[in-house]
């Protein structure tokens, strides 16, 4: 066994033994009922709050994706996410509130459910809970994914199996001992490892390059030269269009994605609510500016020849970027950041599946039905969903990742009668259904006129993400069909 | 303010952060901070502009 090894599986064992203790001891919070176990009947104080929503939405593909992409490609990286960031921001403030307020005079738990009550119409709940499912699966596998590739980077590639189903295992446990209230805790717990992890990551960086004596300015001049510090990007990446296919899609997730919907029902007073927006905003701008700053350090300090990374800036070896400085890094180092990459797949994973199974428990189930059949509904969503999440993790094909992308987009179009609905105005349930499907219905299009002139299924969904029919990318006609059938659907007061 | 106020200035600080690959400046350290501080902006104008008007 090697000694990085080792000192994986002691750390790991740590993170899963203070995870659980923190899952057990939060349910003492529980109260029982079903809106208490899926969004806490809007009872989670400021820190629980921001640092839900934090690792919830920070996944793997940060510690992971977004460190090799700025490593591959170049800080065009950043200012995608500075586009979802500031988005966000933007959003939670203006609807913030109106939401938060809204949940907590009708009650509402699920997202869908949320849309059906705005548009008066039931059935439209059923639909939107299918298209939040089949776009959200391959996103919480491609957690999975992470893990197994975490645990393999570490141990071996014989160990990707077993990282996977820990990984399952973890979940599972986690979001099913308390509901919101363990899968918040936990989240706590993992959103600051993995803030504390990257800082570690940075701070060794930081001292290879000072022992190499590569000071800031050079290292700068050597991003220039490779046209990393261009706003083109290392080989001409980050075109106009190209930044605009990536950022688009994330514009809107705090609308379009469930688990970050169904968290604004959360917080227990306005305050919370106010302190939740704001740490999380602390959170994201730091993590952020941090993993880039390492994909982009990690570069310079590889062309300097102070670090042997031994991967080339080509975006197919994005994903290997981290896992290859992890080795570098050292036994202790190596454990704790591989570690953080397990709860930052795990965070984000398991708030999915208890918001896919209070979709289904409170969507998919008749008006009449109880509350003990919404229960049972709900627990068998999370463990049917989770095998499906392992089952296709464990296909590991970087065809889930790539799909996993693909859900941005498809619930893109989710954006618009969302946020009029939130707005106040009255779209009629037939309109709002048309305009919803606009995001699946587009992306299987496309997907199907790629597949035939494409080398492989991965590359026809490449292809489909970065395509623009007419010269205008899929993300904007997305939104255009979905706006114009909104505001087709918008009735007098 | 209102929301209409707050959404005039998302939008800007969006169309800001879309300046760069538009145009093709800036380059070195400071695009890296020029994206940096647009968020911090949008953070601070959040933390301190967009609650203070219902306190």
């Amino acid at each position: 066994m090697s000694r990085l090894l080792g000192v994986f599986i002691a750390t790991l064992v740590i993170y899963i033994v203070l995870g659980t203790l923190i899952a057990v001891i939060s349910r003492r919070r529980l109260r029982g009922g079903i809106r208490d176990y899926y969004v806490s009947e809007g009872r989670l104080g400021s820190f629980l709050a921001a640092m839900t929503y934090a690792a919830t939405t920070y996944s793997s593909f940060m510690i992971v994706g977004l460190v090799g992409f700025t490593y591959t490609t170049g800080v065009g990286a950043l200012g995608f996410e500075m586009a979802y960031y500031v988005a966000t921001l933007g959003l939670l403030l203006i609807i913030g509130e109106r939401v938060w307020r809204a949940s907590r005079e009708r009650g509402w738990v699920s997202p869908a459910q949320m849309v059906a009550d705005l548009t008066g119409s039931r059935w439209i709940a059923p639909l939107i809970s299918i298209i939040f499912i089949v776009s959200l699966v391959f996103y919480a596998s491609a957690q999975l994914k992470a893990i197994g590739e975490a645990v393999a980077a570490a141990g071996g590639q014989s160990y990707y199996m077993w990282g996977v189903l820990l990984g399952l295992i973890v979940m599972l446990v986690w979001s099913s001992i308390a509901g919101i209230w363990s899968v918040a805790a936990t989240d706590a717990f993992q959103g600051l490892w993995m803030i504390i992890a990257g800082f570690g990551l940075l701070a060794w960086l930081l001292h290879a390059a000072g022992s190499s004596g590569l000071s800031i300015s050079e290292a700068g001049k050597i991003l220039v030269e490779s046209g990393h510090l261009t706003p083109s990007g290392h080989g001409g990446y980050w075109k106009p269009s190209t930044f605009t296919a990536f950022a688009l899609p994330w514009i809107f997730f705090a609308v379009t994605n469930p688990q970050a919907l169904q968290r604004l029902y959360m917080p227990r007073d306005r305050k919370a609510l106010r302190d939740m927006i704001r740490w999380f905003a602390v959170f994201g701008l730091i993590y952020t500016a941090l993993v880039t700053f390492i994909g982009l350090l990690a570069y310079a300090l590889n062309e300097a020849g102070a670090l042997n990374v031994g991967i080339p800036a080509s975006v197919k070896y994005a994903d290997r970027v981290t896992p290859s400085l992890l080795v570098l890094s050292g036994p202790v180092l190596g454990a704790v950041v591989f570690t953080s990459i397990i709860a930052a797949a795990v965070s984000t994973a398991d708030s999915i599946l208890l918001t896919l199974a209070s979709s289904a428990s409170m969507d998919l189930l008749p008006g009449s039905a109880s509350e003990r059949s919404r229960k049972i509904a709900g627990l068998t969503t999370i463990v049917v969903i989770g095998v499906v999440m392992a089952a296709i993790a464990l296909a590991r094909v970087s065809f889930i990742v790539k799909l996993s992308v693909l859900s941005s987009l498809m619930l893109l179009s989710l954006a618009p009668p969302i946020l009029a609905l939130i707005a106040g105005a009255r779209v009629s349930a037939p309109f709002a259904g048309l305009a919803v499907i606009m995001g699946p219905l587009l992306v299987a299009v496309e997907l199907a006129v790629k597949l035939p002139s494409s080398k492989s299924a991965v590359a026809a969904v490449i292809a489909t993400f970065g395509s623009t029919p007419l010269g205008v990318p899929l993300a904007v006609w997305i939104l255009l069909l979905s706006s114009l059938l909104t505001v087709a659907g918008l009735r007098r007061p | 303010m209102g929301w209409k106020v707050h959404l005039a200035v998302f939008i800007i600080l969006l169309l800001l952060v879309f300046l760069p690959p538009t145009i093709g400046v800036p380059r070195g350290w400071s695009l890296y901070l020029w994206w940096v501080i647009l968020g911090a902006v949008s953070l601070l104008y959040s933390w301190i502009a967009g609650w203070s008007s219902h306190e």
